[in-house]
């Protein structure tokens, strides 16, 4: 074991901040982490068992545990319950001949269930042994286990729907047609170009980008890193999985022309593990800016500009996708958001100053710089410029990757995606806002209904509170448990949701939720926690009577009290048949 | 060395610029409720929450604020003490706080902020979790039943080496301390007593030592937690 993990070390120069790297290749020997491996890394790379333990449990992906030669990680969002991810379960469930969260007795095949894994399009999906596998079907899961069981893998094989109405980000890409612009800008010229186009940050908040550069530029410390934000994990959200496929070499671009306005030497680019099938890709583009040395020394013959890129994989979780965290997370360390401030332009990768931006950001500046600012805020409105990529999914026909301005009306939207009988819109994922699909006049903006891409329509057949109660959830699971309102709130919030939808609930409840919201988001220190009221606080101002529809006038004196839960153990002892 | 005035609850207090806010008011004799900021912590932990304050319309956690010129601070409102009080219920019944029988009852900073924030019941239901006691270690007990994960022990306890000897264990819902058996027995006896003082709550005891206080002669016997701060302000 220890020549294994000695030529690993030897792969990453026994790099503190590559211990999710050299995590995840052990893993590919054993299939999870061993205990003795994890006393010869702490010596080796001088770095406590504790802190290495921390690392280890933290990350989905990670395994403390044999944990299966195949992986399966099934998507368990709000579009893949609605597609019918029961009888998936069950397939595989039957197939493997292992429970979900367990590993067949033969340690072939390990079950898990996973959030979001950027698939929503093509519903229902699982990883295996990090490939996807899109549009399942209890047939088609039978025929695929029989098939790894004799060793031949399924094609793996992402296709993207694309629909652009407003080209900017998606039209034709000619390589290097951007940072060749930078011949003649000075630094300076970028960020104002930047600055001038009124982009904000695609990642959900929309701090404008300009003014991050403009910060960052301004520190004094010489040494300053890029940071391209490919953790998208919001579910329902998979633009970045077609901008990386598709378009890579734009982002890329974006990051040069980061790099160059702020002199920063070094960049990297954080892809969540559900996108490891993308990392060869990549690495190819990286390869091919190399040769053309759009990277590496002297760029384009300016002298001393110097910068690199280069991949780094995470290891599952949804609150990387937070800047502070996903730099936790780089430095090899449980991704949880740091206290702010400082901020990353002051202190960010290893204490420097450093920019973290999304994907489709870095593109929308390479474009920006091709064809100017005032260009670029011809489009969408006063507040928010430019375009969007909107990943669309759900009871829709034609669920994809949309480009369209910002500014859209939600009924437009619904007609170009062609909605069948919608009855909710989620905006922005469960985090954003449930909105009633009646409401046509509101607008895709940040100065309306602000979205981070995620477009889920749910129609009238469905039911609505159980998609509700799969995003509360979502955020019990996806919880760091670093501070205490959203780790104990997020369970109250799902315990008033399963009242609800048991029929046990009272108007009360519906008051408390509100109530009890005030005191968890506000509270929390992360923008996770701060939005994780969202779900249910929406769609109780969206839809006032579904909620009085199920709630009695009064509280009832039992109801804790699940007769079926307690009385679980004897009744699985005498056998009834109903337990 | 350049001083800045700021208005907290509109009191007009002037402080070094730059210095950490919940010290700067506690030298003006006003109490910021905290549970996991110590005094000279170096980076704080920013995991209760229970220091929140509303600046400028926004609600931020004061430990990590570091004093500015003008700031205007609310720190004291009936919305405040609401939520400082929620955040403390939510811990009740995140573990299982049973308080008459806690070793560190009358010196522990949850029940002292129970009392002070008036908390008699909590309006969330407890959660009854089963959670073990362990006690494998020579020289320390671990009962995480009362501990309400705030990162101290994780963080800011390192052995005479300088190495940590907790850890987290699992995320969200499951977290849980760890500790690395090993080293903790290494510990010297000054060392344990140094984490059990650092334990906010009864959650690290030191083996072998139970009750050794009586009533009347702990820190929060006889006055509120903060309390000493504004008797002194007010005098």
């Amino acid at each position: 074991m220890i020549e294994i993990i000695k030529l690993i070390l030897e792969k990453y120069g026994k790099d503190k901040t590559r211990i999710i790297d050299i995590m995840r290749d052990i893993q590919v020997y054993y299939t999870f982490v061993p205990e003795q491996s994890l006393n010869y890394l702490s010596t080796q790379l001088s770095v406590s068992l504790p802190e290495l333990k921390d690392t280890l449990t933290y990350y989905h992906f990670l395994h403390d545990k044999p944990a299966g030669t195949y992986k399966v990680y099934l998507d368990t969002s709000a579009i893949a319950e609605i597609s019918g991810l029961k009888e998936i379960q069950k397939a595989f469930e039957k197939s493997m001949r292992c429970k979900m969260g367990m590993v067949s007795k033969d340690g072939t095949f390990g079950l898990y269930k996973t959030s979001c894994i950027g698939m929503s399009d093509q519903a229902p999906a699982a990883l295996i042994n990090g490939h996807p596998v899109g549009r399942l079907t209890p047939q088609k899961v039978f025929k695929i286990i029989k098939d790894l069981r004799r060793g031949i893998h399924p094609k793996y094989k992402v296709s993207h729907n694309i629909f652009v109405k407003t080209p900017l980000i998606l039209s034709d890409y000619k390589r290097g047609d951007s940072v060749r612009r930078i011949k003649h800008l000075t630094p300076e010229q970028v960020r104002e170009e930047v600055g001038l186009s009124g982009l904000r940050g695609r990642g959900g908040a929309g701090f404008a980008t300009g003014k991050k550069w403009m910060l960052c530029a301004g520190q004094k410390e010489k040494i300053k890193f890029v940071v391209c934000n490919a953790d998208e994990g919001e579910p329902g959200t998979f633009k970045d999985r077609m901008m990386l496929s598709h378009y890579a070499g734009l982002v890329l671009e974006g990051m040069i022309l980061g790099s160059y306005a702020i002199g920063a030497q070094k960049g990297f680019i954080y892809l969540r593990a559900e996108y490891q099938y993308l990392y060869n890709h990549l690495n190819s583009e990286l390869e091919i800016l190399r040769k053309e040395n759009l990277l590496g020394k002297d760029i384009l013959g300016i002298e001393e500009f110097d910068f690199d890129i280069e991949i780094r994989l995470g290891a599952g979780a949804y609150v990387v996708g937070e800047e502070t965290a996903l730099l936790e997370s780089l430095e090899g360390r449980r991704g949880e958001p740091r206290v702010r401030p400082p901020f990353p332009v002051e202190q960010g990768y290893l204490g420097k100053p450093t920019i973290v931006n999304n994907v489709e950001t870095f593109a929308a500046v390479a474009r920006i710089i091709e064809k100017g600012g005032e260009w670029y805020r011809g489009y969408g409105t006063s507040e928010s410029p430019g375009t969007k990529l909107l990943s669309v999914s759900g009871d829709c026909k034609k669920p994809g990757i949309y480009e369209v301005e910002w500014g859209l009306s939600i009924g437009d939207f619904l007609d170009m995606v062609e909605a069948r009988s919608p009855l909710a819109l989620q905006v922005g994922g469960p985090s954003g806002v449930c909105l009633d699909a009646r409401q046509r006049h509101r607008t895709i903006s940040f100065e309306d209904l602000p979205t981070g891409g995620s477009m889920m329509v749910f129609s009238k057949q469905r039911n609505l509170l159980e998609i509700i109660k799969n995003f509360v959830q979502f955020f019990v699971n996806e919880s760091c448990g670093c501070c205490l309102p959203c780790r104990a709130g997020n369970i109250v919030m799902e315990e008033q949701m399963n009242y609800i939808l048991s029929g046990h609930a009272a108007m009360i409840d519906l008051d408390r939720i509100k109530e009890w919201s005030q005191i968890i988001s506000p509270s929390s220190r992360c923008g996770l926690g701060q939005t994780c009221t969202n779900p249910l606080i929406t769609s109780m101002e969206s839809f006032p009577e579904l909620y009085k529809s199920k709630v009695q006038e009064h509280e009832s004196l039992y109801r804790p009290f699940k007769v079926n839960e307690k009385t679980k153990s004897y009744r699985r002892m005498v056998r009834d048949e109903f337990c | 060395m350049s001083f800045v005035d700021l208005t907290i609850d509109g009191a007009t207090i002037s402080a070094e610029k730059g210095r950490n806010l919940i010290d700067v008011a506690k030298e003006h004799g006003i109490y910021i409720p905290t549970l996991c900021y110590f005094k000279d912590m170096g980076t704080c932990l920013g995991t209760c929450r229970i220091c929140t304050i509303k600046w400028k319309r926004h609600f931020v956690s004061a430990c990590v604020l570091k004093v500015e010129e003008g700031m205007i601070l609310s720190v004291h409102t009936p919305e405040l003490a609401n939520l400082r009080k929620g955040l403390v219920e939510l811990m009740f019944v995140e573990g299982n706080h049973f308080c008459p029988s806690c070793e560190k009852s009358g010196d522990c900073i949850l029940q002292a902020l129970g009392y002070r924030l008036k908390m008699f019941v909590s309006r969330f239901h407890y959660r009854f979790n089963n959670r073990p006691i362990q006690f494998n270690a020579k020289k320390i007990i671990f009962e995480h039943n009362r501990c309400v994960l705030c990162k101290r022990c994780t963080h800011k306890f390192v052995d005479d080496e300088g190495k940590r000897v907790f850890y987290f264990k699992g995320k969200g819902s499951h977290l849980q301390v760890q500790m690395d058996e090993q080293r903790v027995n290494l510990l010297s006896d000054e060392k344990v007593s140094e984490l059990e003082r650092l334990c906010p709550v009864g959650a690290i005891l030191k083996k072998g030592k139970g009750f050794d206080r009586p009533y009347g002669s702990r820190a929060y016997d006889h006055h509120p937690i903060g309390s000493e701060l504004e008797e002194q302000n007010e005098s």
